[in-house]
């Protein structure tokens, strides 16, 4: 009998935990540590960012969907793991540090055979001095939370706009490393569109400000589209959407510091700029969650489990090289945690072998670089293979073999809701495919077939249909594990 | 026409960190026409949705 922890409860951890729940043989155990007690659709953050939804229709409590399907929930963050074990026991462990009102502080060793790290990001808004809304000077949509902040921000801008005030609204990227220009881009257009149903939109000025070199890049070094019978770009696709809608764009820039109503940049020509604002919502970079590492004897080990950005090392080929020798390959399949084979990371936890965007250094040598995206649709696939590996090596052994499944093979649809409503709603809908270009295997990088963008309503109706399905999906709902991830 | 009342050319001021943006392709009344049109969505929404579907099926497992 086998007992499996998966820290966090995210996409990624929470797919983990339903599967595991599903194919394990009755008799093993499943334990979900994650410091939050309630599930978060993160890609609706948006509309709640906007006012559009509440925040109860974006999360839903874990406890009940865990009891229900039989898995053990400690509402905890976790801080060390002895892979090993400790003096003890040989068998691995994880010390947890309880999170809910009733149990706050208390501390615990949690001992596991198998162990999915699926903690997420941290959300590093201590990277840039004023960043953020907790005692910054910026909004964030990163949790539920947040958005409801930024929505309220956002009215109160609209009012002043009301009012016959000018205002500069800046929406974009908090830093040069951070990664998901997919929800910025989104929540720029949606504030466009807020703006315009307000009848204020031509006194306010809207500026996407943005680590990306180009438009279009999405930290996935932009897309080649196929479309009646020419190649385009997806720097053009955005650039049309941006020049339709009157959103300026800020590119390669690395946000040095907020101060109240100003936002202080350097631009890749190793320049410093400085633009005033009204309403800021600039998302942070993301590093991974402290975590450390002990050997048995109580030696600490943290550098041989995590990279230096926190991310956990897994079977990726890290040896550092330029740009031009990234390769497919160098993409992890199996997630299993560097000489470790009863550990994976998923989702945001595990350390990515290098960008997917071409690195960029401002004249000054600061990085001005997307971070790989790994969230939607691969963290969801990440924790089910993960799953599906810990299953069979429960069922048959631990000569088992791992299930794969790397971001170079594996699709992804970015939607990006430019606009709501059910007739007049609209979406910048992306798919790509493989997420991580594969230059030996498709001239473009990608399938041409499967690699397409295109706005309009139907996009909207996609965006609302994954919200709802997703929702259900995480509720372990009837028929849950049909829907894909 | 009102939807586009504040369209810019957004064409950067000399010395602005501002991308210029007047080049690129503005979409024609018939294309915006198209993008709200239900029939023609509806077609879009079955397609993207199955284009997703055979991404599932062509790259979520990879097992050999």
């Amino acid at each position: 009998m086998a007992d499996v922890v998966v820290l966090g409860a995210g996409v990624s951890g929470h797919t983990a935990a339903l599967h595991l729940s599903r194919l394990l043989p009755s008799g093993n155990t499943v334990t979900v540590v994650s410091p939050n007690s309630q599930w978060n659709w993160i890609p609706s953050n948006i509309w709640v960012g906007v006012g559009k939804m509440d925040k109860k229709q974006v999360v839903f409590p874990l406890a009940p969907v865990y009891k229900k399907k039989g898995i053990r929930f400690v509402q905890a963050r976790a801080t060390a793991i002895w892979p090993r074990g400790d003096e003890l026991s040989g068998q691995g462990a994880v010390d947890v540090e309880h999170t809910a009102a009733a149990t706050a502080g208390k501390r615990e060793r949690i001992r596991y055979d198998y162990l999915v790290n699926a903690t997420g990001p941290q959300l590093k808004f201590g990277a840039t001095p004023g960043l953020g809304p907790h005692g910054g000077h910026t909004v964030s949509v990163c949790t539920a939370d947040h958005a409801v902040e930024a929505a309220a921000a956002l009215r109160a801008t609209i009012e002043r706009l009301k009012a016959g005030e000018a205002q500069t609204l800046v929406v974009g990227m908090g830093h040069g490393t951070c990664t998901c220009e997919g929800a910025a881009f989104e929540y720029v257009f949606n504030v466009d569109h807020e703006l315009r149903e307000a009848g204020v939109r031509d006194r306010a000025r809207l500026v996407y400000l943005t680590n990306e070199a180009e438009l279009g890049d999405f930290g996935v070094d932009g897309m080649v589209f196929e479309e009646r019978g020419f190649q385009t770009t997806s720097e053009l696709w955005a650039g049309s959407l941006f020049r339709e809608r009157g959103v300026e764009a800020i590119l390669g820039a690395h946000v040095i510091r907020v101060e109240p109503g100003v936002v202080r940049y350097e631009t890749l020509d190793g320049l410093e700029h400085s633009l005033e604002f009204d309403f800021g919502m600039l998302l942070p970079p993301f590093g991974g969650v402290p975590l450390q590492a002990f050997d048995r004897d109580g030696t600490e080990i943290t550098p041989q489990l995590f990279a230096p950005s926190g991310f956990m090392k897994v079977d990726a080929d890290y040896t550092p090289k330029p740009y031009e020798e990234w390769r497919a390959d160098d993409w992890p399949r199996s997630y299993q945690a560097v000489g470790y084979d009863n550990i994976w990371a998923v989702g945001i936890a595990f350390a990515p072998p290098h960008q997917i965007s071409r690195p960029r250094k401002s004249a000054n040598g600061t990085v001005i670089a997307p971070s790989p995206p790994r969230t939607g649709m691969p963290s969801g696939v990440m924790g089910k293979v993960a799953a599906m590996s810990i299953a069979d090596r429960v069922r048959k052994g631990p000569t088992a073999k791992n299930h794969e499944a790397s971001m170079a093979a594996m699709g992804a649809a970015c939607v990006a809701s430019v606009g709501e409503g059910l007739r007049t709603g609209s979406a910048a809908a992306m798919t790509m495919m493989p997420v991580v270009p594969d230059y030996q295997r498709y001239p473009t990088g990608r399938d041409l077939a499967d690699t397409r963008g295109e706005v309009g309503l139907a996009g909207h109706w996609v965006k609302l249909m994954l919200h709802h399905l997703f929702l259900y999906k995480a509720k372990a709902l009837p028929g849950w594990q049909l829907i894909p991830e | 026409m009102s939807e586009r009342v504040h369209e810019q050319q957004l064409r950067a001021p000399s010395g602005s960190t501002v991308a210029d943006l007047s080049k690129a392709p503005l979409p024609t009344a018939s294309t915006l026409r198209k993008r709200m049109s239900l029939p023609l969505q509806l077609t879009r929404f079955v397609v993207f949705n199955a284009r997703i579907m055979r991404m599932v099926l062509k790259g979520h497992s990879q097992d050999h």
